[in-house]
């Protein structure tokens, strides 16, 4: 225990000690409680940004045909949608956050690999069709067109 | 280095039991997670690879970007936890999309190019077709030449023979006259014959009657 050696007093310094420990206390919590609900604390209204970005994206992989070329991502873009439309019901719109963007993320690659594959269908549909016509057409398959 | 400069700062001002609280509150938030650097490691690794691909690298720069950013967010954000798992999710999706936008933009390319050889096949083939349409009217027309030409000489040969019976007809005519006449003549000098035969007779006889005749004078002057 220390005591204070001002020369003008002799009285121990436990209750200034205690009072200042305790106020210190006080103020670290308080600036705990702070941190924590900065750091900790979520949002208090809906993303409804995220969720039309995640509805948009969703319904451009449909109109892009991802149902035939990657229902995989499709699935996952709808099952996320729908888990964040529950996280609002449930008024957790951090989560709700969270599962809209995981959502038009896979949409976004739907898109893409739908794109990807509609290419590739018709790739392979026009290099059948050369390859018929190339044989139809014989030794003249080689020559020039600009006559 | 900031949370120990901060630490430290705090220490002179805050006793050992407070410190420790706070100590613990913010190790709690700064958890290690490794398979979080590990997935950035793969995920960078894969975002460099698309970069220097010579066929892929310069075709999807936005979807290129949009994935780089959203690594770049996974790294910000606290390891652990819902909000870092979920964005390293978003990343991955984000660098997948990045190839896969890239791959579809170099198989458009390819089908412009396959489009544009089918164009030129196709004009082959069109030019072809009508050539051998031309050559066909062409065999047509020759056929039909050569129809006509048949047609109108058996036309002339039926003409011809239609003549040669005519003439043949008037020829037979001819003889049947000529035979007839000649049938006439030929009566006619049987006839004669036949006249001059009686003719004779009849002078035979009108001879003998008069030497006959004579005779009998002459017995009657002798008598």
């Amino acid at each position: 225990m220390r005591f204070a050696h001002n020369g003008r007093t002799t009285k121990p310094m436990t209750s200034e000690f205690m009072t200042s420990l305790a106020q210190k206390i006080h103020v670290s919590l308080l600036i705990l409680a702070v941190l924590v609900s900065a750091g900790c604390g979520g949002p208090t209204r809906p993303p409804q940004d995220l969720l039309d970005s995640a509805t948009r994206s969703l319904s451009d992989a449909r109109a892009a045909g991802a149902q035939t070329y990657a229902p995989l991502e499709l699935r996952f873009a709808t099952e996320r949608l729908d888990q964040a439309q529950a996280a609002i019901s449930r008024e957790d719109y951090a989560a709700a956050g969270r599962l809209a963007r995981e959502s038009e993320a896979n949409g976004e690659l739907a898109t893409a690999k739908a794109k990807l594959g509609t290419e590739r269908a018709a790739s392979e549909a026009l290099d059948q069709q050369n390859a018929d016509l190339r044989r139809e057409l014989g030794s003249d398959a080689g020559q020039e067109t600009n006559r | 280095m900031n949370v120990a400069t901060a630490v430290l700062r705090v220490s002179k001002s805050l006793p050992s039991a407070t410190l420790l609280v706070l100590i613990v509150a913010v190790a709690a938030c700064q958890t290690v997670s490794p398979q979080r650097d590990l997935d950035l490691q793969r995920l960078d690794r894969s975002l460099d690879q698309l970069s220097a691909d010579p066929k892929l690298g310069n075709l999807a720069p936005a979807e290129l970007n949009m994935a780089r950013a959203a690594v770049q967010v996974t790294k910000d954000t606290k390891p652990g936890g819902d909000d870092g798992v979920s964005q390293t999710y978003v990343a991955e999706r984000r660098v997948d999309t990045a190839w896969a936008a890239a791959q579809a933009a170099e198989m458009e390319n390819r089908r412009a190019d396959l489009k544009q050889e089918n164009d030129r096949l196709l004009l082959l083939s069109a030019r072809r077709d009508a050539a051998q349409a031309r050559a066909e009217v062409e065999r047509q027309r020759l056929q039909l030449q050569i129809q006509a030409e048949d047609a109108a000489r058996l036309a002339q040969e039926a003409q011809d023979a239609r003549a040669e019976g005519e003439k043949s007809a008037q020829e037979a005519e001819a003889a049947r006259a000529v035979a007839a006449q000649q049938k006439r003549i030929a009566d006619a000098q049987a006839k004669a014959a036949a006249l001059s035969k009686k003719e004779a007779a009849l002078s035979a006889a009108a001879a003998k009657a008069r030497r006959e005749k004579t005779a009998d004078k002459g017995d009657d002057k002798h008598r």
